[in-house]
């Protein structure tokens, strides 16, 4: 029901949401000379220190997938949770100018940061996809890579959920503009990122696979690059957990919001 | 309850094509509103505040005086009761900090009221502040559209007003620049250009016109003009007396968040200055001189040496209200012994309320010698028989006690007397003249 009220009152405001979008991709690279370069080199980078420090320092985790490819493919979706947490967090407290003296549907700022977070996405997919012909040999694609888009969908559900309810609680308390980027890079560890879920997820993967994150990463990955279908409970799981997250997360937007002017 | 009331009001003030069952478009209702903000969020206190934040939202049915008397609240709003009908044109006028932008906020749908309920019907259009809803990284093309969606404006609508909006704000040249290199007054130009553009059914404007010239205050003024022609009802918040009673039909003066007149604009003006006044007076108690560098090396003498007071001829009592050319007159007591000189002159100067000097004459041209008190303390009368020369508005008197050059000042007294000046009829302009007509009737003579 609540969930019918967000999507109607984002259809009610879609050319505001569009202009919205388009506001924060304009920005958010402006007046930087790398310009959208950013948003392939931030992840290039991780990628080459997790090489360095996991292959050529330590000679690390033995698998069969070329390194570079196993990291990337990783935190290419990883990133996608990580950066629209990051940006979506001081979403209401950087347009307190806006909601203090125009009425504006609050809904829409933290779904727009999510949505441009989708921009830096595609930038960054630009450079997996280079990755992936570069090492074609490891690549096998099936019908069922088409499942990473609907993990990535999942994935984008249950960020949209974290992003509403940080995105409120900063107005109160600001801890969380510092706080949130902390909270991303201890959940680098708890995603498949650096390692990989193995094929039998038994033991305590059981336990690791109700994270619904580490579910999406995971399937986003054995995907594009096994042509894997997803491992269905799990998988199932984690978007119905998703769904509930938003369902929650809405109904809390929806009470904080008319608030929001009072304590910015 | 407050639920049920809580979605009227949503259903109010969301909507931007409303729905005008109940009530006609344009027409704003008031009920008993109270408002209330936290006076500081910090430490632990935040913890609690941020479960509140989550909770639903509450709209009291009435404020008990306790609740009023909380210290950690302020209290921005208290029982404010408006109707305002469809077409009319609204001034709102009060000292800082007495709750006018939080009216229009409320108005606008912007926050909820702590108790009582809020009503708006129709597409509010609001101009709350200078560069309100601009994205400074945008250039004024994509801030037009952004800004007219924010107001509830489709894309076709932007579309067909923007040669309008464009030539309105006079910002041709400026279009494919960033707005956060316009100046401000290129900012209000934008802004009141989108938010007029389609007439919308109300109009909220926050003192933000002053930002621009001379020539653009005119045009807008003209705008709304035309929009009140177009039965806009408009909410004017300006501290700009003359704006308010050229171009409100009502008014509204708000003091301490509590409506404290509401009809004629030329009465609430009134009100208004006679309250500025008065707070004014009180705040000015104690030494009533400014203090300047200096003063005390030439022993400059304050209140002590002189007292003043404005009486009228009529009652002989002290006066804070007069009519234009009622005769009153100034005794001005001086008390030698405080004094260091045993003569001197005195100077009296009147200034209206922009601060303006008007007059300003002294015995040593008036009467040509000087005043002689020696130790005694002696009262000076200066009669004024055609009554002060201001039409409207306050009018501030100065006395000084200079030296037998006139040129130091031993003593000053800068508000000696503060009076509130209305003419016996109405007039155009601030100064009063003394006049009479005389014709002869045809025939007559």
């Amino acid at each position: 029901m609540i969930l019918v009220r967000y999507a109607k009152t984002i259809w009610r405001h879609r050319t505001l949401l569009r202009a919205l979008v388009w506001r924060d991709f304009c920005t958010r690279y402006k007046q930087a000379v790398l310009g959208f370069g950013w948003a392939v080199i931030y992840p290039i980078a991780l990628t080459l220190i997790l090489w360095f420090a996991f292959e050529v320092l330590q000679r690390g985790p033995a698998t069969d997938r070329p390194p570079l490819l196993l990291y990337y493919s990783g935190l290419h979706p990883f990133n996608l949770f990580a950066s629209c947490i990051i940006y979506g967090t001081i979403s209401i407290v950087a347009n307190g100018g806006l909601l203090t003296k125009v009425k504006v549907p609050t809904e829409t700022f933290p779904l727009s940061s999510v949505l441009s977070g989708l921009f830096d996405f595609a930038f960054g997919g630009v450079a997996l996809v280079g990755l992936m012909l570069w090492y074609h040999s490891a690549v096998r694609l099936s019908v069922h890579s088409l499942w990473a888009a609907v993990a990535i969908a999942g994935e984008l559900v249950l960020t949209l959920a974290v992003v509403q309810v940080f995105a409120a609680a900063c107005v109160i308390a600001r801890d969380l503009r510092y706080g949130a980027p902390i909270l991303c890079q201890l959940l680098l560890f708890l995603v498949p990122v650096i390692y990989e879920v193995p094929h039998d997820a038994d033991g305590v993967w059981r336990l690791y696979l109700l994270n619904p994150l580490a579910v999406y990463v995971d399937t986003f990955r054995r995907a594009l690059l096994d042509g894997l279908p997803p491992r269905w409970g799990y998988f199932a799981l984690a978007w119905l957990s998703s769904l509930a997250a938003l369902w929650g997360s809405c109904k809390l937007f929806e009470n904080a919001r008319l608030k929001f002017p009072d304590v910015l | 309850m407050s639920g049920d009331r809580l979605l009227k009001l949503t259903a109010a003030t969301d909507r931007p094509s409303g729905d005008a069952s109940c009530a006609r478009r344009g027409t704003i209702r008031l009920n008993d509103v109270y408002k209330a903000y936290p006076r500081d969020i910090s430490g632990w206190s935040a913890l609690r505040r941020l479960v509140e934040l989550f909770r639903p939202p509450r709209v009291l049915e009435a404020v008990s005086s306790a609740e009023l008397a909380r210290p950690d609240l302020v209290w921005a709003l208290r029982a404010v009761n408006l109707e305002i009908d469809r077409g009319e044109v609204v001034g709102i006028i009060g000292p800082n900090g007495s709750g006018k932008s939080s009216l229009l906020r409320l108005v606008a749908g912007i926050t909820l009221p702590t108790a009582g309920s809020v009503r708006a019907v129709g597409r509010v259009g609001s101009l709350l502040e200078v560069g309100a809803g601009l994205h400074p990284e945008m250039t004024g093309r994509e801030n037009i559209y952004l800004n007219g969606h924010l107001l509830g404006l489709s894309r076709d609508e932007i579309d067909t007003h923007f040669e309008q909006i464009v030539a309105f704000s006079g910002l041709e040249d400026f279009l494919d620049m960033p707005v956060k290199r316009y100046s401000s007054g290129m900012y209000v130009r934008l802004g009141f250009a989108v938010a007029t553009a389609v007439p919308p059914d109300i109009l909220l404007v926050d003192e933000v016109l002053a930002v621009g010239d001379w020539a653009f205050q005119r045009k807008c003024l003209a705008r709304m003009r035309e929009l009140r022609a177009s039965e806009t009802t408009i909410l004017f918040v300006s501290h700009n007396m003359d704006a308010v009673r050229s171009f409100c039909t009502r008014c509204v003066l708000l003091v301490d968040g509590a409506l404290v007149y509401d009809g004629e604009p030329e009465e609430a003006i009134r009100r208004y200055y006679a309250h500025g006044f008065r707070t004014w007076s009180v705040r000015g108690t104690g030494p009533a001189v400014t203090p300047r560098l200096g003063d005390r090396r030439r022993g400059l003498l304050t209140d002590e040496a002189l007292r003043v007071q404005l009486v009228t001829d009529a009652t002989g009592q002290p006066v804070t209200e007069l009519a234009a050319g009622e005769p009153c007159r100034l005794h001005i007591a001086i008390d030698g012994a405080r004094l260091p000189a045993e003569r001197g002159h005195v100077r009296v100067e009147l200034f209206d309320q922009e601060g303006t000097l008007l007059a300003g004459f002294s015995t040593r041209e008036d009467c040509g010698k000087a005043v002689t008190w020696g130790q005694q303390p002696v009262t000076i009368t200066l009669s004024f028989p055609a009554g002060l020369p201001v039409a409207r508005g306050s009018c501030r008197i100065r006395v000084l006690v200079l030296d037998d050059s006139g040129l130091e000042p031993f003593a000053i007294e800068d508000r000696a007397a503060l009076v509130v000046c209305r003419a016996p009829r109405p007039q155009a302009g601030t100064v009063y003249v003394a006049r009479e007509w005389h014709w002869s009737e045809p025939g007559a003579c």
